[in-house]
């Protein structure tokens, strides 16, 4: 690849020993119970999965069952309220699922994304790697990032999860209700 | 100003919107759903993976007869088309025959001519003809097409400043400037770099997560070859789409046709190498 100024080859920098940590919480579980249900009195009803039951939802999703407590919260309208937790590549994602009565998805949201061993970041000299900074421009050490770009982090065990909690739904709770 | 930041699975990937603004919360709330709406819009229309989608829909059909397009397909698929002819096919959506042969995108009813190209891909009006059979998929621009018109909807919403990031394709805007970090291809869950970003998009494209079920394989269209390269490739420029189609220019195309289309998108590739 040859040169051109709109193309900038970044320095290599050393890999240090700890990994930089990124945990986002967006949601407590108070607040996904009101963005999907409102007002809405939540009853808590968690439910211990037998070993029948867990195979049973392991069949009916293809996904397979890894722990046996649920945390299921009924709605006042009938509706059901899910938290559960997936793990990927690096990184632990926790995320929430309101189903309506008949077991149709209201609405899925992260409650926290962690990715990563959870050290601290340690970046000496960081400044120095810093790329496309204006003139005047300074930067605090210590200063959050915003963002991060890289290949795309496919979320499919998030997928997984939500197929699992509705065979969950249809084989557990609905009969329940 | 308030703020309000949200995640969901889209697009094959995780979708973070966050915002701020002089607004109740209420008024947040309403600005990033009527972003996610546009993004599911774009997901459900053009997903090669639900076969029925309109994307799925032509690619069954649009070999055998001219069929009607909507507006927001075109609207891609133009763009699309517009990068592979200025790369000389080194970004193609016709790549989806190619993905499918290597087992990267699951079986279709219709078998795709493995050296169909954008070439055979007709519009005419709002209809769309095929010359063969083939397949399209915008796996490759999809994801920077929904961000930006995720950050449309904010802007519309009276947003002052957002970041939508598709999982590593991101835009932002506001009056400050944003400091995003660009994690390291020899080691995925660090970062090395930070980029700032003001008004401005930067997608990136790597070999590390393709090993799995990746929602962005990296194939060049015209070999059917998988990108076996350790650099992690990212593109700064004005809109997602074109950071996002960039990214592939960088990976497959010859040095000139890459330079003269970062020049004419106005965009800056930086380059990470993977090994020492």
């Amino acid at each position: 690849m040859s040169l051109s100024s709109r193309i900038v080859l970044l320095p290599l920098v050393a890999l240090m020993a700890s990994a930089p940590a990124r945990a986002t919480v967006y949601l407590s579980i108070e607040d996904a119970q009101q963005a999907m249900f409102g007002a809405s009195v939540m009853t808590a009803q968690p439910l211990t999965l037998d070993a029948t039951q867990m195979k049973a939802i392991e069949q009916a999703s293809g996904v397979p069952v890894r722990g046996s407590l649920l945390r299921v919260w009924r709605a006042a309208d009938g509706g059901w309220f899910l938290v559960d937790a997936v793990i990927g590549k690096s990184e632990l994602i926790s995320y929430a699922i309101g189903l309506d009565a008949d077991g149709r998805v209201k609405q899925v949201e992260v409650l926290e994304y962690r990715e990563s061993h959870g050290g601290e970041i340690r970046y000496p000299g960081w400044r120095k790697q810093f790329v496309n900074k204006k003139p005047g421009d300074e930067l605090r050490i210590g200063d959050d990032i915003q963002g991060i770009s890289g290949a795309t982090l496919s979320c499919e065990h998030v997928t997984d999860g939500i197929r699992r909690l509705l065979a969950t739904w249809a084989l557990v709770l609905k009969p329940l209700a | 100003m308030n703020q309000l930041r949200r995640a969901r699975p889209w697009l094959g990937t995780l979708v973070e919107i966050s915002v701020a603004a002089d607004l109740d919360t209420p008024a947040l709330l309403a600005a990033v759903e009527a972003a996610y709406a546009v993004i599911a819009e774009v997901h459900t229309t053009m997903s090669v993976h639900e076969p029925g989608s309109e994307l799925s829909r032509l690619n069954r059909g649009a070999h055998l007869g001219a069929m009607p397009a909507s507006a927001g397909l075109l609207t891609i698929l133009r763009a699309a088309l517009a990068f592979a002819e200025d790369s000389d096919g080194a970004f193609d959506p016709v790549v989806g025959g190619r993905l499918t042969a290597l087992g990267l995108l699951p079986a279709s009813e219709v078998t795709a001519a493995p050296q169909a190209n954008w070439r055979d891909v007709l519009i005419d009006g709002d209809q769309l003809r095929f010359l063969q059979p083939l397949r399209l998929d915008f796996g490759g621009i999809a994801k920077g097409h929904a961000v930006d018109c995720a950050i449309d909807a904010l802007r519309a919403a009276g947003i002052a400043e957002a970041q939508v990031n598709a999982g590593g394709d991101l835009r932002v805007f506001g009056p400050a400037a944003q400091r995003i970090a660009l994690r390291d291809p020899r080691a995925p869950s660090r970062w090395s770099q930070i980029v700032e970003l003001q008004d401005q998009a930067l997608a990136s494209s790597a070999g590390y997560y393709t090993a799995g079920a990746s929602p962005s394989a990296l194939v060049d269209p015209r070999s059917g070859q998988p990108y076996a390269g350790s650099d992690s490739v990212s593109v700064i420029a004005p809109t997602c789409l074109a950071a996002d189609a960039l990214t592939k220019v960088a990976l497959f195309a010859a040095p000139a046709r890459l330079e003269a289309l970062l020049e004419q998108y106005e965009a800056q590739l930086l380059v990470q190498r993977g090994a020492n």
